[in-house]
């Protein structure tokens, strides 16, 4: 069995289909901008999502839409002096007591918060 | 008029139910599921060889691979009853393709599905496929740094396999370093080290695969 689909590709089919599922049957002209949450634990890069956003957008509703992004840096806490702290390279230590700290979901974020957009009601 | 439309959904969400669909059906069926994560060579499919050769249930694998089907037809080759999934440059399986492809399998009797994913420790430590448990597997070559650059796959897994520990002698590999820092993010997940050359490991990581078994699909 095989598909043909690259890296950002698949995430930006989805992130389209759950946007044009909030606009079924809706008043909606146009669709200005989404706006999206994107934990930096998920590896995904801005240049690539609006590129195949642009690809894969073209022939819908959500053609010429903005895609903006907002980045969440990983957070850890540490279970001993409950200081949350961003790590460092090679660390998952605390930078107040040095105890290994405990990763959290800040970080992990992947969805749509909203949408901008323009539509036919008064 | 210009208005915001408040959405606050995971993008995840499509393949999320997609994979908890195929999760009922490999529960009703006693098929326990097993997504393999691991980098390109670290030692997947030699990994599962070595498991299946011991395992006392029966096994069934479906091959994630970007191109060929070699890992498939090595597998075939051991009798094993193994299914191809390629990918064709997407870094990761998904559910739907997972769902794509259960209509081949008839699972005849229960036991546990190995779903080898596509070699890296970045995407398909994303997207859930229908799995009750991930296992991670990394080698001695790889380096000690793992944890550290890919928490996520690590944080995620339920079982590690640190694979090619015949070669601990010639390369350095921190051990401390490397537990200290699947501790950071895992505190749960066994660790086994491993060998396809001298067979090291797996007699330890399948008396733990079996019970696991045992106590999941009896």
């Amino acid at each position: 069995m095989r598909f043909t689909k690259v890296h950002e590709c698949s995430v930006v089919e989805n992130l389209i289909n759950v946007t044009r599922a909030h606009l079924k049957d809706s008043s909606v002209t146009q669709v200005k901008s989404i706006n999206l949450v994107v934990g930096d634990l998920t590896g995904y890069v801005d240049d690539s999502l609006r590129f195949y956003f642009r690809v894969l957008a073209k022939d819908t509703e959500l053609a010429g839409a903005e895609l903006n992004i907002t980045h969440i840096k990983p957070k850890l806490l540490c279970p001993k002096c409950g200081t949350k702290f961003e790590r460092t390279r090679f660390s998952f230590d605390c930078p107040d007591c040095g105890t290994t700290g405990d990763m959290t979901k800040e970080g992990t974020e992947f969805f749509i918060d909203t949408i901008e957009v323009e539509d036919s009601s008064k | 008029m210009k208005r915001t439309i408040d959405i606050k959904q995971a993008i995840y969400s499509e393949n999320d139910l997609h994979a908890e669909t195929i999760r009922k059906g490999f529960a009703e069926k006693g098929i326990f599921a097993v997504n393999i994560l691991g980098g390109a060579g670290a030692g997947k499919t030699s990994t599962l060889i070595n498991i299946i050769k011991r395992i006392n249930k029966k096994s069934y694998v479906i091959e994630g691979d970007i191109e060929s089907d070699i890992d498939t037809r090595t597998l075939r080759g051991l009798g094993v009853e193994a299914f191809q999934i390629n990918t064709n440059g997407n870094c990761h399986l998904n559910a739907p393709m997972i769902e794509s492809i259960l209509p081949q399998m008839t699972f005849s009797e229960k036991g546990v599905l190995f779903i080898e994913n596509i070699g890296n420790l970045v995407c398909p430590a994303e997207f859930v496929i229908g799995e009750d448990v991930k296992f991670l597997i990394c080698s001695i070559p790889e380096g000690s740094d793992k944890p550290y650059k890919y928490p996520v796959a690590f944080q995620k897994a339920g079982a590690i396999i640190v694979t090619k520990k015949d070669l601990l002698p010639y390369i350095p590999f921190d051990i401390e370093f490397f537990e200290k820092g699947v501790r950071a993010i895992n505190k749960d997940a066994p660790i086994f080290y491993t060998s396809s050359v001298t067979g090291h490991g797996f007699d330890e990581l399948t008396v733990w695969l079996n019970d696991l078994l045992s106590a999941k699909i009896g």
